[in-house]
């Protein structure tokens, strides 16, 4: 008896620490196996929804897809009955694509419909698919000049700016962005093929995010976290949405306007700038993106107490575009922007920059009037917009029933 | 090669040592305890187990062969991995079980250990299976994915071949040298390398469940030397060979060794010692009764065969049913076969709808595969070289009605299968395309001898208007020339020629560009009118473009000579319907082509002019395939006509680069809308290969 007991006791702490090793091995197993799947998989969701009142691709998904396509076009299409057929089979493409499906099969008597970049089922792969409308499209070609948002109008030509031409304004604009390049290559394609006639590539620009290096909010080419305060939440609705009050046309409601520029960085140069100067310009730390007089990516500057920019200069970047007072609140834009890299200039500097995309209630009580206090700022060595435009991101399609721009066109 | 037979020897010698040991352990057991009673009859179900593994592992590589895609890389590792946890407890229990065996040897229990031997006949063949079986499968994977990888079979299988010999020779020395020594000796220096063995297998096969992931953990190192070692190293191959461990090992596999080894060996060698010393419950001699002897031998032969059955015969079943029926795999799809005498022979009911059918060619041939709707014998989905012994998936779109399968292989009947009618809902997954009615090269040849009337026309219009542009330059009148250049080169465009020559040699010397020469405009090779349009623009002298102007009016007499028989082959006359308009976009609106007259536009529409002519030839037959199709482009290339004749200003045509880029933009838009109209017609006239 006495032998078994111990035996048993034996036994059985044996088999305790033999189950609780087993167990720890198992489950920090699977614990480092998580950690490095999370590592290689993005985190923004895979499928972004294409009906509401407002388009994806402005403040859905709220984690940027990395990865984007700006195209603009010219319409084409003759007459007022194109168009609408034009803006239908955009939605059609717009909708299947964003939500991803089997392309249809055209049997043998047809080259395949779909290209088969992303293989025969077409993911959904965060793909949103944004359209504006440019107010050129708001010409006496189809009628609609009565229609037009109050404020759109060509892009202003700001001091510092270089515009080329063919890489400025058109009658459409379409920001299609997704978690892999392929993905929007696929879109592009797709869409220019189903809408072939009807409108023309204007100018395109692709663009990446980068990842968070190490944390926090993504870096842009001049090495500096970009996009710390950008507003979300009520407020970005706030910010953001055309509503019916500002004496806008009824069907412009719950859309935004949405101004692009492609801005080269002379990455070179600025390369050769010392890193008191570059977190000077900026009004931030390079390494950390905190404000010069703060500590932490996401501290409030405290312009107030530095009012004559002994800590962030008043020129700073930061502190023109948002001088964080009462006044300069309603100024506030989204911004949206990517990256972009070209290549190389016709001097073998490397061809980069960003391609700034923002959203806003008021074309003149936001974006101009922030772009206006920026003009000068010293930060222009250095950056040299060269292209863009001013349009009307559409409302969004509602339903099965809805389609873009369908209570402008009929 | 032999550097290709050199890995697999070491493999070969690898797993037949691993599978050798475990083996000869095993028949050392038996041949010891069986030696004093002259029956060899035990060793039988270790060999049924070898047997019945080697069939296994053949059977997994003929599957393999004929079917690579059947276990995914994840079942084969699971498979594996859970073969080889099962190994490891069978060897255990053996080794636990031979040490009471050997001590009731030494205490002369002969009967109690004959009659335990019986009693694990099934034990002990599974245990030689599941040792041979897992190497064996190990080395037929290994095999395969070599021979895949170095392209030839025969050098891995040599090498295989030779490493597997050694290993049994040195199994057998081995074996030898045990049945000289005694067994309890035996037992205690070979059990410890088995038990070493074993651990290593316990934790390559967790490694293998947990890359299977059916256990965590498989990112959760301990270490990994592979970036340190040469893994295909001799001495590597040799020591993960025998202890089974690999260069990157996890955390799980390294507690698993190291737990295995700790509470085996421990326990081995303490029961050892236990043994050493006599115990109270340490059975008695005389009460041990002697059944064994007493066994009928009929009984013994029928437990053989039910054994013998149970190992060999499933995985021979199931390699058959694997080879020979593999449409049992292919869940995605109705199966479709392919073979010298029959077109789809299992075919017997259809519905509609888009669907997928899996198409498998047993024919040994190249076949081309339609699937034929029977009202209009229509073509509704085809594929058009299905390789011998291969398969392949092809969607269809069915609409209600009766369809049949239609087998082609070159210098064999065409086969066709049963017509069987597809019910369902009409409309089920999309509507479905148009069938498409083939075409022959008869049907194609009255349009390719209108099309050559039509080319003879054209090629007596230019040669008169090259004789212009002579005139022009034989009375040193420049601007002349260059007037009389533009209604050649337009005639020329008319044509609908390819710039690359469907006339041969004299269609390109009358019409290419300087591309492809290496002096490019200045190259001797180059002539013909974009050579005259190079001088005419570039301030060259009339006396030197005579002789370019006599050379063209040459070619264009030589091709006037030969025309019907250099023509196009009928079957492209389809594709220039497109063709002509894509090289237009291609290489006359972006500019390309133009060497100083900027005549882009005008060509243009010149080309519209040609595909028009092209399309009226080919009507009747597009007009049955597809009535809205004609139409729909001939409006477009209006369209396209009308956009191009909106870049005159005061009725004269403008060169590309002084067009404003809205004028453009409708050009390009008009001709990219008709080209995807037109990217229709080759697939709607296709001639099929066979």
């Amino acid at each position: 008896m006495d032998i078994n007991r111990r035996n048993l006791l034996k036994g059985g702490a044996a088999g305790v620490v033999g189950t609780a090793v087993t167990a720890g091995l198992l489950s920090a197993g699977a614990r480092a196996d998580a950690a490095a799947g999370e590592a290689t998989n993005p985190t923004a969701p895979d499928l972004v929804p294409f009906h509401g009142i407002h388009q994806a691709g402005i403040l859905t998904p709220t984690t940027q897809q990395r990865y984007a396509t700006h195209a603009a076009f010219d319409l084409t299409v003759g007459s007022r009955a194109d168009l609408v057929s034009l803006f239908r089979t955009l939605t059609d493409r717009a909708w299947f694509l964003t939500a991803g499906g089997t392309p249809p099969d055209l049997g043998v008597g047809s080259p395949p419909s779909d290209s088969d970049i992303l293989g025969p089922e077409v993911p959904a792969d965060g793909l949103s698919v944004t359209l504006s409308v440019g107010s050129s499209m708001f010409d006496d070609r189809y009628g609609l000049a009565a229609a037009k948002p109050k404020l759109l109008a060509p892009m202003r030509t700001f001091p510092n700016d270089a515009l080329e031409p063919a890489r400025c304004h058109g009658d459409l604009f379409l920001q299609l962005c997704a978690n892999n390049p392929d993905t929007v290559h696929h879109a592009l394609r797709d869409i220019a093929k189903h809408t072939r006639g009807g409108m023309q590539l204007r100018y395109r620009m692709d663009g990446f995010v980068s990842p968070p290096r190490p944390s926090g909010t993504p870096r842009n080419l001049m090495g500096f976290k970009d996009g710390i305060a950008n507003p979300s939440g009520a407020e970005a609705d706030r910010l953001i949405w055309v509503d019916s009050s500002a004496g806008e046309p009824a069907w412009a409601v719950g859309g935004s306007y949405h101004v692009v520029r492609l801005i080269r960085m002379l990455v070179e140069f600025w390369d050769r700038v010392s890193i008191h100067e570059q977190e000077n310009m900026f009004g931030r730390r390079r390494d950390s993106g905190a404000p010069l007089d703060g500590a932490n990516e996401f501290d409030t500057p405290d312009f107030p107490q530095d009012p004559n920019g002994d800590v962030i200069p008043l020129d700073s970047h930061i502190r023109l575009a948002n001088p964080r007072t009462a006044r300069s609140e309603p100024s506030r834009i989204l911004r949206r922007g990517y990256n972009y890299d070209l290549g190389l200039d016709e001097n073998g500097n490397i061809q980069c920059g960003l391609i700034f995309a923002c959203f806003q209630q008021d074309l003149r009580r936001q974006f101009e009037a922030v772009q206006t206090r920026l003009i000068n700022e010293p930060l222009v060595d250095y950056i040299q917009p060269f292209g863009g435009g001013y349009f009307f991101a559409l409302p969004g399609v509602r339903d099965a029933g809805d389609w873009y721009a369908k209570s402008l066109l009929t | 090669m032999w550097a290709d037979a050199l890995p697999n020897l070491l493999i070969g010698l690898r797993e037949g040592l691993e599978a050798g040991l475990v083996v000869s352990i095993l028949l050392a057991a038996i041949r010891r305890s069986g030696g004093h009673r002259a029956s060899t009859a035990s060793t039988a179900p270790i060999w049924l187990g070898v047997v019945a593994a080697v069939v296994l592992a053949l059977s997994f590589g003929a599957v393999l062969t004929f079917y690579r895609s059947v276990l995914p890389t994840t079942g084969q590792e699971a498979l594996g991995g859970a073969l080889s946890v099962v190994a490891v407890v069978l060897v255990t229990g053996m080794i636990f079980w031979m040490r009471r065996t050997a001590r009731g040897l030494s205490g002369e229990l002969r009967a109690k250990v004959a009659d335990a031997l019986r009693v694990s006949t099934a034990a002990l063949a599974l245990t030689a299976f599941l040792a041979v079986g897992r190497e064996g499968i190990e080395t037929a994977l290994f095999l395969w994915t070599a021979a895949q990888a170095s392209g030839t079979t025969v050098a891995p299988l040599i090498g295989a071949a030779a490493g597997i010999a050694v290993a049994v020779v040195l199994c057998v020395l081995l074996y030898r040298q045990s049945v000289r020594i005694r067994l309890d000796l035996f037992f205690n220096r070979t059990a410890i390398l088995l038990i070493i063995i074993a651990g290593g297998v316990l934790s390559y096969g967790l490694g293998d469940l947990q890359d299977a992931g059916l256990l965590p953990g498989r990112t959760w190192l301990a270490f990994d030397l592979a970036p340190h070692l040469d893994v295909s190293s001799w001495w590597v191959s040799i020591v993960t060979g025998v202890t089974n461990l690999s260069p990157t090992m996890t955390w799980l596999q390294v507690a698993a060794y190291l737990g295995y080894l700790g509470i085996v060996l421990t326990t081995f060698v303490r029961a050892g010692r236990q043994a050493n010393q006599p115990t109270a419950d340490t059975p008695k001699p005389a009460e041990a009764p002697a059944p064994a002897p007493s066994r009928p031998p009929m009984r013994r032969r029928t437990v053989l065969t039910a054994v013998t059955a149970a190992l060999v015969l499933p995985p021979v079943i199931a390699a058959a049913l694997i080879v020979f029926a593999p449409g049992g795999l292919a869940a995605s799809g109705q199966q479709i076969d392919v073979t010298t005498s029959a077109c789809a022979p299992g075919w017997s009911a259809a519905r509609t709808g888009a669907q997928s059918f899996t198409l498998v060619n047993k024919s040994g041939h190249t076949a081309e595969v339609n699937l034929v709707q029977a009202a209009s014998q229509g073509i509704v989905a085809e594929i058009e070289t299905l390789g011998p012994g291969t398969q392949q998936t092809m969607s269809a779109t069915l609409a209600p009605g009766n369809y049949a399968w239609r087998c082609l292989i070159a210098a064999l009947p065409t086969t066709v299968s049963a017509t069987v009618a597809a019910t369902g809902p009409a409309g089920a997954g999309g509507s479905a395309p148009r069938p498409v009615t083939p075409v022959s090269v008869a049907d194609l040849t009255p349009p390719l001898n209108e099309y050559n009337a039509y080319v003879t026309g054209k090629l007596g219009q230019l040669a008169g208007q090259v004789v212009r542009v002579r005139a022009d330059l034989a009375a040193g009148n420049i601007p002349a020339a260059q007037q009389d250049w533009l209604p050649a080169q337009l005639t020329w465009e008319q044509v609908g020629e390819e710039p690359y020559g469907s006339f041969g040699d004299s269609g390109v010397e009358i019409g290419a560009g300087p591309q492809g020469f290496p002096q490019g405009v200045n190259d001797p090779g180059f002539t013909g009118l974009r050579r005259l349009e190079y001088g005419l623009w570039h301030g060259q002298p009339a006396s030197e473009l005579i002789t370019v102007a006599d050379r063209l009016s040459s070619d264009i007499a030589g091709l006037q000579a030969q025309l019907p028989q250099v023509s196009l082959d009928p079957t492209d006359l389809p594709i220039r319907a497109h063709e002509i308009l894509e090289d237009a976009l291609r290489d006359t609106l972006t500019g390309q082509d133009d060497l100083g007259a900027g005549a882009e536009f005008p060509e243009t529409y010149a080309d519209t002019q040609a595909d028009q002519v092209v399309l009226g030839e080919l009507a009747a037959l597009l007009n049955a395939r597809d009535p809205s199709l004609l139409p729909t482009a001939y409006q477009q290339l209006d369209a396209l006509r009308q956009a191009l004749l909106a870049t005159q200003t005061n009725g004269q045509w403008q060169s590309l680069s002084a067009a404003p880029l809205a004028q453009r933009q409708r050009v390009d838009a008009a001709i990219g809308a008709v080209l995807e109209t037109l990217a229709d017609v080759p697939d709607l006239l296709e001639v099929p290969a066979h």
